[in-house]
């Protein structure tokens, strides 16, 4: 991919970049190399590919319409029949010896993988969530260190979100503004980033429940520090009353979202959305039962395939009646992964 | 003008799909699946329809005295085309079943009078379009029609541009709304023919936009 393609992919990720699809031999692999499943979102396939240099290996690309794995396995489009398709189509059977495919952890809320072994005869299996963790992955025969199972929700994961998730709200005021009053243009764009990296950087100390919540708290902190110093300096609160409502305008924006996007925590658009009767709002957002995960004991077998894909770490290994133990059922937000992989259906989300 | 990104906002509504494209396509995705039914489908005839959606197409073909199998990779579609086969009365001649492209190995050689699909091959990649067109010719009998309607990709730079320019509202805001990007089949004709079919109908629409296609597979490839 040229540079210029590239960094147009990465700026422009909230919309779906579609690549090729099918099998895509990576250095040089035989009929005994493992088969890496993976979605054909352009960036995704950069950086698999990237973590995957100097190793031989199969890449089996599938057709999720050019989303990432996670949001097009929970928003239903790559499902087991994206899974069978890409199998069959490429004759991947007629290439390895072993019938088994790599699944991204994150294709789990999706995914149904017996369907997969009942259509294709191939089973699969959960890698580690990030492509950098492959290599180490497969070194270790095919074993996961817990930190391979969790999706990081820290300073990386947010850094990569910063400019690409803000760019487009930046963009709909500054061209509006541009066109209409020009001068206000610088103003709003360091009002903009700095609200933006406020809450990127002091989100887990700043007191809310929700992420909106937290930024209105935010703004209206900045909204009053600002009328204090009018009113020392000019004797009047609401001397830069404009000023005030843009600080508020923009935080109440800037955190839409903030918690469904950074933290593990529910979605406040997806949330909204419900409230308003939305079912479905294209691929951004479908509307599905939300609440904590629970387990019906008697059904559950101890087969601790949940405890393998939970991004989180909600579970925390067998009791001593071989029945799953929750470590932390609040940290749950409901992506399904579990209830969706549960091979006894003993998994469900509730309230 | 038909613009099948008016149809990836309405896909993510399934309930209101049917009605809401023909509204914003003027009719036109009606009218297109009505055409190639009429043309192509007969009755006593044995019908495939790929990528059959909310089955619409399917539905009519039924009506027109084919017994048809219908296939689409989305369960939510189909929920409603099965709604729709029983509000017509025509459920015990239409099969719905929820697969990708891959399943059609399960279809026997020479078994279908005519393969049809309106609007699913854009959906589709490159490997998998010919992995379909393969297939289609395997499981049509000598004889046998394959008839496409969808959005195609313009033949001359002109046209690409004027199209492009007409559609860059439309597609933005298909962003903006489903977050899904739109593509057009681009050189469906070659591939068909490569795939051993004669071409008998190859229609464009005004702006070169929309392909109307109906092929013929007249024997068995050496």
């Amino acid at each position: 991919m040229k540079p210029v393609a590239w960094i147009i992919a990465y700026l422009a990720r909230w919309f779906p970049h579609r690549a090729p699809t099918g099998l895509f031999p990576l250095g040089r692999p035989d009929a005994d190399s493992p088969v890496l499943v993976t979605a054909n979102f352009t960036l995704t396939i950069k950086r698999v590919r990237k973590a995957l240099a100097g190793r031989s290996v199969w890449l089996l690309v599938t057709n999720s319409e050019g989303i990432n794995v996670w949001c097009a396995a929970a928003g239903g489009i790559l499902t087991e029949n994206r899974v069978i398709d890409a199998i069959k189509v490429s004759r991947l059977s007629e290439k390895v010896r072993r019938h088994e495919v790599i699944l991204p952890p994150l294709s789990a809320p999706g995914v149904d993988r017996k369907a997969v072994r009942r259509e294709t005869g191939f089973r699969c299996r959960f890698g580690p969530v990030y492509a950098r963790d492959i290599p180490a992955y497969l070194d270790a025969g095919k074993k996961k260190t817990e930190a391979m199972r969790r999706f990081d929700f820290g300073w990386r994961h947010r850094l990569d979100m910063f400019v690409p998730m803000n760019l487009p709200i930046y963009l709909a005021v500054a061209v509006v503004l541009y066109l209409a009053e020009p001068a206000l243009l610088p103003g709003f764009t360091a009002l903009f980033w700095t609200a933006v990296a406020f809450l990127y950087v002091f989100m887990d100390w700043i007191p809310g429940r929700t992420g909106w919540g937290q930024a209105m708290l935010s703004g209206l902190v900045f909204a009053i520090a600002q009328a204090a110093l009018d009113w020392y300096s000019l004797g009047n609160p609401l001397a830069h009353w404009g000023r005030l409502l843009a600080v508020l305008i923009v935080f109440f924006a800037a955190g839409f979202d903030l918690a469904g996007i950074l933290s593990p925590r529910t979605s406040d658009a997806e949330r909204l959305m419900s409230n308003l009767g939305f079912r479905r709002f294209g691929s951004l957002f479908v509307e599905k039962e939300t609440g904590r995960v629970a387990l019906d004991r008697p059904k559950c077998h101890g087969c601790m395939t949940c405890s393998d894909i939970c991004p989180v770490g909600v579970f925390n290994g067998l009791d001593e009646e071989k029945k799953m133990l929750f470590k932390d059922q609040g940290a749950c937000f409901a992506c399904g992964a579990c209830v969706k992989q549960c091979p006894e259906d003993a998994l469900s989300l509730i309230g | 003008m038909f613009s099948y990104v008016y149809m990836k906002i309405l896909e993510s509504q399934p309930r209101r799909y049917d009605s809401g494209i023909n509204l914003l396509s003027l009719g036109q995705s009606e009218r297109v699946k009505k055409r190639l039914v009429s043309e192509n489908v007969v009755r006593g005839s044995r019908v495939l329809d790929i990528g059959c959606g909310t089955g619409t197409a399917a539905v009519m073909a039924a009506r027109a005295g084919a017994k048809v199998t219908g296939f689409d990779i989305s369960a939510p579609m189909l929920a409603i085309a099965r709604d729709k086969a029983a509000a017509a009365t025509t459920a015990d001649q239409i099969e719905f079943i929820e697969m990708g492209v891959s399943g059609m190995d399960r279809f026997a050689a020479d078994s279908f009078d005519l393969v049809m699909s309106t609007l699913a091959f854009s959906e589709l990649s490159l490997d998998e379009q010919n992995w379909t067109l393969e297939h289609a010719f395997r499981i049509l009998k000598t004889g046998g029609r394959l008839a496409i309607a969808d959005e195609a990709r313009p033949s001359t730079a002109g046209k690409r541009l004027l199209h492009g320019l007409v559609r860059i509202p439309l597609a933005a805001l298909t962003f903006a709304l489903t977050q899904t990007s739109t593509r057009a089949v681009a050189g469906l004709p070659r591939l068909v023919r490569r795939a051993g079919f004669t071409v008998d109908t190859e229609e464009r629409s005004l702006l070169d936009s929309f392909l109307y296609l109906v092929a013929k597979k007249e024997a068995t490839r050496p």
